[in-house]
């Protein structure tokens, strides 16, 4: 398994349009991939869950990948956030 | 069915369709075969993906990529994981029927996302709420409703219709509206008549007599619905629809003319418009112009603030369609509110944080309209600019400075733009039009908003039917205050042009031609009607009519004056 924490440094911290992509960018790849924000860890590939957690700007959040290429899969998720214009820091 | 108002006028004929929130009605809670229920929800998933792809791939087609885009995440929500495992934990661990377990899943997201304080994540309650409601309806075994995939010739029944509602309708297939509350100037009558099809709004009891796939005849000449009309009725409405057809086909000879009085005294006739969609109306119409964009439906439609690029992309498909273009900068307060743009309550919205009263605080929002109105702008000949609810010097000196200082850092930038863009203002407060002279020195044109300066002049509400009786645009006292601000910018020789309903009502264009006014802007559908008018006599007598009526003391009065040069001269 791997792991990044990552800050959300976005004004508008991990907002919908973005987090929809992010998501829908999960859904694409192969085995777990989870978010833990508060100690609430969901589903990435879960657009709802994404949303419900709503983080905020200077949200600390732990991405995790499990299963499949897990290198390969944690490049795309932080493409994405990179493509949607999210601007996070990694701790 | 009881009287409403004649929002578009028109006869149309074809079958009811209903629109109303579906009320979701759950028989029975629990079921003994796992494994029907399981099938029943892949199914339903399936089904509503396939619906969502299609109306997609049709708002992408009709209205582009940024209204497709909503379609992509209700695709996401019926396929997601936390309410797939959800459910199925239900349906296989406590017997749950399928309805049931979808609809207490996708309930309890609904009631998080109405108690986030953020207006936008608020906005997505309603997006589960559509696709709760559609498989809601497939896993009952029956088929949900959709605006986006009508049969031909539908009569659209409505309590209301939000502008979300119609930025999903398939227009082509829409032949009339129905709705059962609403005036003159809602939104549902301003698109039904920038489209041309036949509307009564604030029809009470629109939904009660009414079933889905009824045939109606819709005769918004006489502010009335038939139901399943006999053949005698039919064959009349046949033939007004015939004489109406021939009507039109007469006017045609006038699209691509020039308005003119019969002496030639030119008086361009410009076309409103709401949205990129009816452009095709507006050309279709002869219109000589645009003389009034309302740009609000960019940010309505979204869920988003929309970019500098996708501003630039819709304002262009306009621009380079047609020229002259009046564009009016965001107008929202009042009663168009926008979920991302954060407004305190107000007591008296019309009279509070409204259009350039919000850019002071969303100087942001009001930079980046003017960065895509200047570039798209750029190899336009004739676009032109226009702040609303003006109401003092100090404000334009504000909005100066700020245009100037986009100028400057797109020069910095070194991007393209168009720097001779007249900047104008909507007159549309009275104190704006008492000042007309002062004011017509700081800008390069006037437009009158008619539908608000009546509301101010008056004080009268109008979305408050109760006192719609202020609610008079024949009052000479408003026509004089019209005068006022033709004569300010006439003093500076400044253009000034009518954008609100006034100027497409055939009897007051007759009067704002005569005082003077160097552009009437209207619906198009009025356009071809008043360019014949208008042709078949002098301005010597439209000024003369004019003038007669700024004179009278009432309404009635004015009524009875041009009812009468219309019998003399048309």
């Amino acid at each position: 398994m791997k792991e990044k924490h990552l800050k959300i440094t976005d004004e508008a911290g991990l907002h919908a349009r973005p987090a929809s992509k992010i998501s829908k960018s999960a859904s694409e790849q192969q085995g777990d991939i989870k978010l833990t924000y508060e100690g609430k860890t969901i589903d990435l590939k879960s657009i709802l869950a994404v949303m419900s957690l709503a983080v905020p700007q200077g949200g600390e959040v732990t991405l995790s990948v499990d299963g499949g290429d897990e290198e390969a899969t944690m490049q795309k998720l932080m493409d994405a956030f990179k493509e949607q214009g999210i601007d996070v820091e990694e701790q | 069915m009881n009287k409403g108002t004649i929002a578009s006028s028109g006869l149309a004929m074809g079958r009811a369709f209903i629109l109303e929130s579906p009320t979701i009605d759950i028989k029975q809670e629990t079921c003994d075969d796992a494994q029907t229920e399981l099938k029943k929800y892949q199914e339903a998933v399936e089904k509503s993906t396939n619906d969502l792809t299609k109306l997609r791939d049709k708002a992408q087609k009709d209205m582009g990529s940024e209204h497709a885009e909503i379609f992509d995440a209700h695709i996401q929500m019926v396929q997601d994981p936390e309410i797939k495992g959800q459910v199925e934990a239900m349906i296989e661990g406590e017997n749950h029927c399928a309805d049931a377990a979808f609809k207490k899943v996708s309930d309890q997201f609904i009631e998080i996302f109405s108690a986030m304080e953020d207006e936008y994540f608020k906005a997505r309650a309603a997006d589960i709420k559509d696709i709760q409601s559609r498989m809601i309806a497939y896993l009952q075994g029956e088929t949900p409703k959709d605006m986006g995939l009508l049969e031909e010739d539908t009569i659209v029944f409505a309590h209301d219709l939000t502008p979300s509602d119609t930025a999903s309708l398939d227009l082509d297939k829409v032949k009339g509206f129905v709705t059962e509350v609403g005036g003159y100037t809602s939104h549902t009558a301003i698109m039904a008549r920038a489209l041309n099809i036949p509307a009564l709004v604030g029809v009470s009891n629109a939904l009660q007599d009414v079933t889905d796939g009824d045939d109606i005849l819709l005769d918004a000449d006489n502010n009335a619905v038939k139901i399943n009309p006999d053949d005698d009725a039919r064959k009349e409405a046949n033939a007004r629809i015939k004489a109406q057809h021939e009507r039109l086909e007469r006017l045609k000879q006038y699209k691509n003319q020039a308005t003119k009085t019969s002496d030639n005294q030119a008086v361009p006739l410009f076309a409103n418009m709401g949205s990129v969609k009816e452009l095709k109306g507006i050309t279709d119409n002869g219109a000589e112009g645009v003389g009034l964009f309302r740009t609000e439906f960019l940010f309505m439609e979204s869920d988003a603030m929309p970019t500098e690029d996708e501003q630039i992309k819709a304002y262009k498909q306009v621009f380079d369609t047609i020229n002259p273009v009046i564009v009016r900068t965001l107008d929202v307060g009042g009663d168009k509110n926008i979920p991302y743009i954060e407004q305190a309550k107000e007591d008296n919205p019309f009279l509070g944080k409204r259009a350039v009263r919000l850019y002071f605080d969303e100087i942001d929002i009001f930079k980046t309209q003017i960065r895509a109105l200047l570039r798209a702008a750029k190899d336009s000949s004739d676009v032109r600019i226009m702040i609303p609810m003006i109401a003092r010097a100090d404000e334009i000196d504000w909005v100066y400075e700020q245009i100037d200082a986009v100028k400057k850092t797109l020069d910095a930038e070194e991007l393209a733009y168009q720097n001779n863009i007249k900047v104008g203002i909507m007159i549309e407060i009275p104190s704006a039009a008492l000042n007309a002279k002062a004011l017509a020195k700081k800008v390069d044109f006037f437009s009158i908003g008619s539908n608000d300066l009546i509301q101010y002049t008056y004080a009268t509400d109008r979305m408050n039917e109760s006192v719609g009786y202020l609610y008079e645009p024949y009052d000479p006292t408003l026509l004089r205050l019209m005068k006022t601000a033709l004569d300010g910018a006439h003093d500076a020789s400044i253009h000034i042009g009518v954008c609100g309903e006034m100027a497409g009502n055939f009897d007051l264009a007759l009067v704002l031609a005569g005082m003077g006014m160097d552009e009437l802007s209207m619906s198009p559908s009025s356009i071809l009607p008043i360019r014949e008018a208008l042709s078949q006599v002098p301005f010597k007598k439209l000024k003369e009519l004019s003038d007669h009526v700024c004179g009278l003391d009432d309404a009635e009065a004015v009524k009875k004056t041009i009812q009468k040069f219309k019998d003399d001269e048309l």
